[in-house]
């Protein structure tokens, strides 16, 4: 609870928040599914087809997908890009900031963030046999104006 | 023996001194890191040095790699 | 019974570590097909073996995985009975299994004959090393794994196994559970491995400490149980080094003798005439304590050096109640050369004492008595088993790997085995037939290991 408190106060001084270079005051009025991942990590090659597919499908309503890389070896992590092709937004923090702030305890962890610039969901590991209840709720997000 | 491997482990359990975040383990989660790198290699190790000597086995299982889910 | 794994205690080895190490690397809905082949061979035309595997293991979607091996293994050669070398030449005749071949040739039984061969009697030159040399035989494996996840960060692991060959069956069931701590950079795991063997030696089951020949049997087939534990911990210490501790229970009971082990006896290092056949020497049945209790203490290393090489360090101490202890280092060095090419270069020393009961020969007068043809051992447990002796080992190899596409791979290893005697010499009289004679059988083996691992 008091991790989600803590990210609700920096999305809120988010005008401070440009670790990564994301800045979600921008982001306000878009569902954005924030997702911590690297290249050798084995749910992460799951995920990726995956969240191109919400990328495809939900992109037009407001979904914004931003996927946040922390390979240490940057090789490693433009090999993968090259693989997966994903069309969505990929940003870099390899020394492991916004990664610090937003509390990410597992590899991969996500975040749903609401239309205001809300955290209100957090997964931690990525599940293929999860993934249809992913999309109701970021379906429920993408409802609330 | 026991007592001096009770000690380690108790130790090493107690440690959780790890200050590795989970986005650090990205050695860890190479192949060539994993405890046993090659099963059938190993198993081959085992059944030869078995049928030569009076020792077997000792290895254990688990931990280790990537961390990830 | 050379390369013969009587006691499969690997299926904690076989059924977990390939799977709970390896579930990050495997993408569900594929399976991960591994093949190996290994070429055995001893120095001195003893054992050769050749030993295909195939491993083929899933995951599923719910992150639960399956694990299915199978082993071939062919086995030739000679391999050593037991007796010592002596300066004068030695023919060793089973009377049973001569019995035997006699009845299946008049019966014209294929089947029998085949699985005496030679064995009915052989004859070795003075001087050299007594070898069985009818030593065929092949063994299939067949074992089974499971992992699944469970609530809470532990993990389930359950698994069998299943081995048969000529004269030896071995039913293994086995489960293990693991749990991770400080978001998984600490494991704690304990399994349990449960055994059951059957022997069922050619020519039945010799009783302990008889004469070789005179045909006297204990039934047909005996059998052995093991209990295996297993704790273990496994701590990441930071982002290159990784450390695993692993403490091992082993308690066997039942039958432990080499059923096919023979020990020499000597009058002062002479050989003594067999008193129920003047062709041949006396030699008697080993036998060991129905009950063998081990303890093992192994510590691994794996660090990570520069972006993608490794420094492999693990060290064992095993001590059972036989009187045995052991040390075994092993270092391998992952260098990987180029994105698909890397090569393992590879250093074991090994050193183990010898078994209390150990003995390269028996003396008669203080250890058997000899009157007439009446002959008793005075001592329990005898076996002069190169295995259960006071040797060093060391190890070297060279393993190259190489990418074949994404997702396969080839290796390929090849390894060098030389045993050094660290016997104390049992006193023999000048000028006797085991006089100068070598007590000890250090072992030369090599062999090449052919690996092949691809997605399907």
């Amino acid at each position: 609870m008091r991790r989600i408190l803590l990210l609700i106060t920096s999305l809120l001084m988010a005008s401070n928040l440009m670790a990564a270079e994301v800045d979600f005051d921008q982001l306000k009025g878009k569902v954005v599914y924030l997702d911590f991942w690297a290249s050798w990590c084995g749910p992460c090659r799951s995920s990726f087809p995956w969240m191109e597919s919400m990328h495809q499908r939900y992109g037009s309503d407001g979904l914004e997908v931003i996927a946040v890389n922390l390979d240490q070896e940057p090789e490693l992590a433009q090999k993968f890009l090259q693989q997966y092709a994903p069309t969505f937004r990929i940003e870099f923090d390899a020394s492991g900031d916004m990664a610090g702030q937003f509390g990410v305890d597992t590899m991969p962890t996500s975040f749903l963030i609401d239309r205001s610039g809300k955290a209100r969901v957090k997964h931690k590991g990525f599940h293929t046999d999860k993934t249809a209840g992913y999309e109701q709720e970021i379906k429920k997000l993408l409802e609330e104006s | 023996m026991l007592k001096t491997t009770l000690v380690v482990l108790a130790v090493v359990g107690l440690c959780g001194c790890s200050t590795v975040k989970p986005w650090e383990r990205d050695l860890l989660a190479k192949p060539q890191m994993a405890l046993d790198s090659d099963p059938l290699q190993t198993a081959f190790e085992d059944h030869i040095y078995f049928s030569k000597e009076a020792s077997s086995g000792g290895r254990g299982f688990g931990g280790g790699g990537c961390g990830c889910n | 019974m050379q390369l013969k794994n009587k006691q499969i205690g690997k299926r904690l080895t076989l059924a977990t570590s390939a799977l709970l190490g390896s579930l990050q690397a495997q993408a569900a809905d594929d399976w991960e097909v591994s093949s190996a082949l290994l070429m055995y061979s001893e120095a001195d035309d003893r054992v050769q073996a050749v030993e295909p595997v195939l491993n083929l293991s899933r995951q599923f979607d719910d992150e639960s995985s399956i694990n299915v091996r199978v082993i071939y293994d062919a086995l030739t050669g000679s391999s050593p009975n037991g007796a010592m070398p002596a300066s004068v030449a030695q023919t060793f005749t089973s009377a049973s299994a001569a019995a035997r071949i006699e009845q299946a040739e008049e019966d014209d039984d294929e089947e029998e004959l085949e699985k005496y061969g030679d064995r009915g009697s052989y004859t070795i030159a003075p001087g050299d090393l007594p070898l069985d040399p009818s030593f065929e035989d092949n063994r299939t494996v067949l074992s089974l794994g499971w992992t699944r996840p469970l609530s809470n960060g532990y993990t389930m692991n359950l698994g069998g196994a299943y081995s048969s060959e000529g004269d030896f069956t071995s039913f293994s069931v086995n489960g293990a559970l693991a749990r991770d701590f400080n978001n998984k950079a600490t494991t704690v795991s304990l399994g349990l491995n449960l055994e059951a063997d059957s022997i069922n030696p050619n020519g039945g089951v010799p009783t302990a400490l008889t004469m070789y020949g005179a045909g006297n049997t204990d039934g047909s087939d005996d059998t052995k149980q093991v209990v295996d534990l297993m704790l273990g911990v496994t701590q990441v210490m930071n982002r290159r080094w990784l450390m695993q501790f692993n403490l091992g229970l082993s308690q066997s009971s039942g039958y432990q003798n080499d059923p096919y082990k023979i020990l020499t006896v000597v009058n002062d290092g002479n050989l003594i005439v067999n008193p129920d056949d003047p062709e041949s020497y006396l030699y008697l049945f080993e036998n060991r304590p129905e009950d063998r209790q081990k303890m093992s203490f192994f510590w691994q290393n794996k660090v990570a050096i520069g972006a993608d090489d490794v420094i492999d360090v693990g060290y064992r101490y095993m001590t059972d109640d036989w009187s045995v202890n052991s040390h075994t280092l092993d270092l391998t060095y992952h260098w990987q050369i180029s994105e698909g090419l890397y090569l393992e270069p590879h250093y074991r020393y090994y050193r183990q004492s010898a078994a209390d009961f150990y003995t390269p020969f028996l003396n008669a007068g203080s250890e058997v008595e000899v009157v007439g043809s009446s002959v008793t051992a005075l001592v329990d447990e005898a076996s002069s088993d190169p295995r259960l002796g006071a040797f060093s080992a060391d190890t070297m190899g060279l393993k190259v790997g190489l990418a074949l596409g994404s997702s396969s791979e080839l290796s390929l290893r090849y390894e060098v085995y030389q045993q050094h005697d660290d016997n104390s010499l049992k006193a023999v009289a000048a000028g006797s037939h085991l006089d100068g004679m070598s007590q000890f059988a250090e072992l030369s083996a090599s062999w090449v290991q052919l690996g092949y691992t691809f997605r399907w």
